[in-house]
């Protein structure tokens, strides 16, 4: 079967042990607002304009026939409103700058394995293999199961990257197929991570149980935004969470970043997290020590 | 010593004059030594080890000296000198000078070598712009470990015998005399810091160091080294008499020295890495920052354990003196010393460019296959020289004489003979390239082009040997070359066992991506033909961005993708054959190529016309086997899977230039290594590894005062980033730097 896969990034070193292949599927249940991958909320392919490249030159303009994309005359400006797209791939075959690109692609899970395959030597001795992150990994379901499946009989270590927002039976499931679960803790409070990400906690602390239940090692992945989640309650909550769960390997800080900002605004959205400052190096350290 | 223009001039009519009287090569050669090499002898400086440094004069015997070679001649200097005292001097004096540049302006043999190459092609030596020649013997590596075991005294022995078995002969006599040479020196040496040890006001430490050199020198004049400072002053004594400027395997030849040393309580690594450092001092001083190699690390040493030893000590100093020489080069082997290799990694993340790391997993079997060698020979014998090219030390030549420069030999095809940069004319006969249907019609265009050039530079290379083995019989190489003892031959009158040499290739990737950019875009897709392709280059793509575009999205070498990578791997195999069947009509025992480069791949690029791989005029060329600049978008893995693709056996020598951000080597220390280590044991050849942000390239051109020591490594040498041309500044800002993912 066929699924959608928007990045295949070789070499990854901080997905999990070792040297790594993370496979991008397109898809997520949340909409987290620090996000830095919007591009793979949803689970279509979609169009994305590079701001930085785009010359203003109007041939994405010209070939468009949803009225997609409109070049300010006076200001040489790029507005452009997905909305109307169709995805037909004129514009950015149209665009002599190489600033539009379709994002997402339909492979099929032997495509993808392809890929994966050709970095096969580097994983066996670093304890590497595979990570599939998105968006939300388990959107795509059957589409995981198969390419997990088939790197289970190549065996290649796999790891999957969760928000935690899943149900029993998926998760139950998955357990047969991969070998590490990066699991995300976003916030301690179930109002407070509904307000940033569209959903509660508690699912996440099924998910947890779940996995403890199931034996299954996780790492959890902590996303630390200033302002958002940087506070006492949440880190002791994490550090709780590690005392409570044997399965539980580390905790990892993921800093804030605004590399994402930029991807926002390229797929036609507002980014909320404009004032949010990045944290600098001792800060992200004092964070990490926190929750050691 | 310092000597004025006058001084200067009548050394070189001295030396003329020996030459003159002398009609036997072997002891021409002897007796020009004997005048040159006192004549030159700088005198011990004030914080010298290990001592002895030589100018040149304006006439000499250098391997490879200021571009030249053999009995070399420098007529501008000679000029200058001449101007500047011609009131001091009278008219038979003048005369004299005048009679001398007539007799070595044919004489040198560098013009012997053109005058030969133009008796059979009629025309100069490869004056094409995308390929050339010089004269020289670069890169020599003879066997230190027999000088070292055996001692001036020990290789008067070693003559002594031949000369029983095969007869006496001038040759034998002339070995005598350029020991003696030697012995001289060290008595220079010797006296001098004798002298020296006189001065009332020395510093107690001086006074014991001075103490030392001066017992080195005496005892090393008429024995064999007992000691590693005796070892190490025994070999640079014979490198400044002899102009050698690689060192080979240094940790091999003096592992034993330094472990009695050890055994004995002569010596502690502090002291060891003191010694060493002055070494290091006297190379730098020498300033040949495309040779100056020594090798640690490897099989077939013979005491893997003494030498893995001395071995982290030369990675230590390395990394405390953090200059652009010598380039130190580890032989990585699965199963060595997991601290070389660790603390290699830790010499790059601390700024250090030193070692560059070479597989003898992937170079041993290849040498075996290109040189028709045992796995034996092989493994105790090959060490890179000057910019990478391989050669077997103790055993023969391989000097790079000759070049292509690949991108600009496209341009040619593409422009019917002509080289579109300077508008002249290059090959004849070449066809208009709307003539040229397939994909297999340009590249064999492209392909029979370039049999002309292999075939005289092939000869050219030939010829270099020839008449510098005609010339003499390079006594000091000699002595140290296996088998020239044995035959009672000079090195290059039929003494060693591999006479090679080597050609060097630029822009390769730039080639290759150019023409797999052709095929995906003009032969495959049909996106635009081949005349309007031409057209877009010769108006360096200005109102063709789309196509540029199009162009810059085909596949590119260094991806992991397999039509780019097996058209890559095709150009190097190719250009490889056309050298080995251009080396077949010659007496070299083999012709190879190098993908090495130095600071040519952004020179060059200066001067070569838009490319078809998207390319503007006037950028950077690809360096080595490292992809085109941006070309690389996949992550490492996939980069260094591309570079394990090539038969290793097609060529000797490639480079691969590899930057890490800053943070990344010391987060991710481990993964790096197993990273290379996977890479080195996978057919991967060779690495230049740095850790230096873009961020300090950057700053240091906008302050360069602040940043005087940033060693950056360029291909097959390092520099200071500050006395780089701006081109090269430029291209070394553009490489990739391989970030966390």
């Amino acid at each position: 079967m066929h699924g959608t896969v928007f990045n295949i990034q070789r070499f990854s070193l901080h997905d999990g042990p070792g040297i790594r292949t993370t496979v991008f599927l397109k898809g997520c249940n949340l909409s987290c607002a620090w996000c830095h991958n919007p591009e793979s909320f949803s689970c279509e392919p979609q169009l994305e304009v590079d701001t930085v490249k785009c010359t203003s030159c109007g041939a994405c303009e010209a070939v468009c026939k949803q009225g997609v994309h409109q070049i300010d005359k006076e200001t040489g400006e790029h507005h452009f409103s997905f909305d109307q797209c169709v995805q037909c791939g004129a514009c950015a075959a149209a665009c002599p700058a190489g600033a539009i690109q379709t994002i997402g692609q339909s492979m099929t899970a032997e495509e993808v394995m392809e890929v994966v395959r050709k970095d096969l030597p580097y994983y066996g001795r670093s304890g590497g293999g595979i990570t599939v992150s998105g968006g939300e990994a388990t959107m795509q379901f059957d589409f995981l199961c198969e390419l997990l499946t088939l790197c289970k009989q190549e065996n290649i270590h796999t790891c999957i990257e969760t928000n935690g927002v899943v149900s029993k039976e998926r998760l139950t499931a998955l357990c047969e197929l991969v070998d590490l679960f990066l699991l995300d803790f976003k916030h301690y409070d179930s109002d407070q991570h509904k307000y940033y990400t569209g959903a509660p906690n508690e699912p996440v602390y099924e998910s947890l149980a779940l996995l403890a239940q199931m034996n299954k090692p996780v790492l959890l992945r902590c996303p630390i935004i200033p302002g958002v989640n940087d506070c006492d309650a949440h880190f002791e909550t994490i550090r709780q969470i590690k005392r409570t769960y044997p399965n539980i390997i580390g905790a990892e800080v993921m800093p804030y970043h605004d590399i994402g900002a930029v991807k926002w605004k390229n797929i036609g959205k507002s980014y909320l997290m404009r004032d949010v400052t990045v944290p600098t190096k001792e800060q992200t350290a004092a964070w990490r020590a926190e929750i050691e | 010593m310092f000597y004025n223009e006058k001084q200067d001039l009548d050394y070189a009519l001295a030396f003329t004059r020996t030459y003159q009287s002398e009609p036997d090569k072997a002891l021409r050669e002897a007796k020009c030594l004997a005048l040159q090499v006192p004549y030159v002898l700088e005198p011990i400086g004030e914080e010298d080890l290990i001592v002895g440094y030589m100018k040149h004069g304006f006439v000499g015997f250098s391997p490879q000296y200021g571009g030249s070679y053999t009995y070399y001649y420098w007529d501008d200097r000679v000029k200058d000198a001449l101007d500047k005292i011609r009131d001091t001097v009278d008219d038979a004096y003048i005369a004299q000078v005048e009679q001398m540049r007539a007799f070595w302006k044919k004489e040198n043999t560098e013009a012997k070598v053109r005058e030969r190459f133009y008796e059979k092609y009629h025309k100069q030596i490869a004056v094409g712009r995308y390929y050339y020649a010089v004269c020289r013997v670069a890169g020599m590596n003879v066997d230190l470990k027999l000088l070292v075991t055996e001692g001036l005294p020990g290789l008067h022995k070693r003559i002594q015998t031949f000369r029983e078995q095969n007869g006496d002969s001038t040759f034998y006599d002339a070995l005598e005399m350029s020991l003696d040479v030697i012995a001289d020196a060290c008595a220079m040496y010797r006296d001098s810091a004798e002298q020296m040890l006189c001065d009332p006001s020395l510093s107690e430490r001086r006074l014991y160091e001075l103490t030392q050199i001066r017992n080195n020198f005496a005892w090393i004049k008429d024995n064999a080294p007992r000691t590693f400072k005796e070892a190490l002053q025994l070999i640079w004594i014979y490198a400044v008499c002899s102009d050698l400027m690689n060192f080979g395997r240094l940790d091999e030849t003096l592992g034993s020295f330094y472990a009695n040393d050890v055994k004995e309580n002569r010596i502690n690594d502090e002291e060891a890495i003191r010694w060493l450092s002055s070494f290091y001092k006297a190379i730098i001083r020498v300033s040949k920052v495309h040779d100056s190699r020594i090798i640690i690390g490897g099989k077939g040493r013979t005491n893997p354990e003494e030498a893995d030893k001395l071995a982290l000590l030369f990675i230590e100093t390395s990394k405390r003196v953090m200059d652009v020489v010598p380039q130190l080069t580890l032989r990585y082997y699965t199963g060595m010393n997991e601290e070389l290799m660790n603390k290699t990694l830790e010499n790059i993340a601390a700024g250090a460019v030193y070692p560059i790391i070479y597989s003898d997993e992937t170079v041993i079997p290849s040498v075996m296959k290109s040189y028709g060698i045992s796995e034996e020979e092989a493994a105790a014998h090959w060490v890179p020289l000057g910019c990478g090219e391989y050669i077997m030390e103790g055993c023969g030549a391989a000097t790079p004489n000759t070049g292509v420069t690949l991108a600009q030999a496209l341009d040619v095809v593409l422009h019917k003979g002509y080289d579109s940069f300077t508008n002249t004319l290059q090959a004849e006969n070449m066809k208009d390239v709307s003539e040229y249907e397939t994909f297999e019609d340009l590249f064999s265009a492209y392909s029979e082009m370039m049999r002309v050039p292999c075939e005289e530079m092939a000869y050219h290379e030939q010829l270099n040997y020839q008449v510098a083995g005609e010339e003499s019989e390079y006594l000091m190489v000699s002595l140290l070359t296996h088998d020239c003892l044995e035959k009672g031959k000079g090195i290059f009158s039929g003494g060693c066992r591999y006479l090679c040499a080597t050609s060097e290739i630029f822009g390769l990737i730039t080639c290759a991506d150019s023409l797999t950019a052709i095929k995906h875009c003009v032969y495959d897709k049909k996106m635009f033909t081949l005349t309007e392709l031409v057209q877009m280059l010769d108006a360096n793509f200005v109102g063709y961005e789309k196509e540029r575009q199009a162009l810059l999205d085909a596949p590119k070498y260094g991806n992991d993708d397999d039509e780019a990578d097996e058209i890559a791997v095709r150009v190097l195999n190719n250009i490889s054959d056309l050298h080995a069947e251009g080396g077949k009509q010659t007496t070299l025992y083999r012709y190879h190529i190098v993908s090495v480069n130095n600071s040519g791949s952004a020179e060059r690029g200066k001067v070569t016309s838009a490319t078809p791989c998207g390319r503007k005029a006037g950028e950077p060329l690809s360096n080595g086997n490292s992809p085109s600049i941006g070309g690389d978008k996949n992550g490492l893995t996939a980069t260094l899977n591309s570079m394990r693709k090539f038969d290793a056996s097609k060529h000797v020598g490639v480079v691969h230039n590899i930057r890490f951000n800053k943070d990344l080597l010391k987060n991710q220390f481990d993964k790096i290594k197993m990273l290379l280590e996977i890479f080195f044991e996978n057919n991967g050849v060779q690495t230049n590894l740095s850790s230096i942000g873009k961020d300090d390239l950057e700053q240091a051109m906008i302050h360069p005062e602040k940043y005087q020591n940033l060693i950056v490594r360029i291909g097959g040498f390092s520099a200071r980033f500050v006395e780089l041309s701006p081109i090269v500044q430029h291209e070394l800002l553009l490489r990739t730097t391989v970030e966390e993912c």
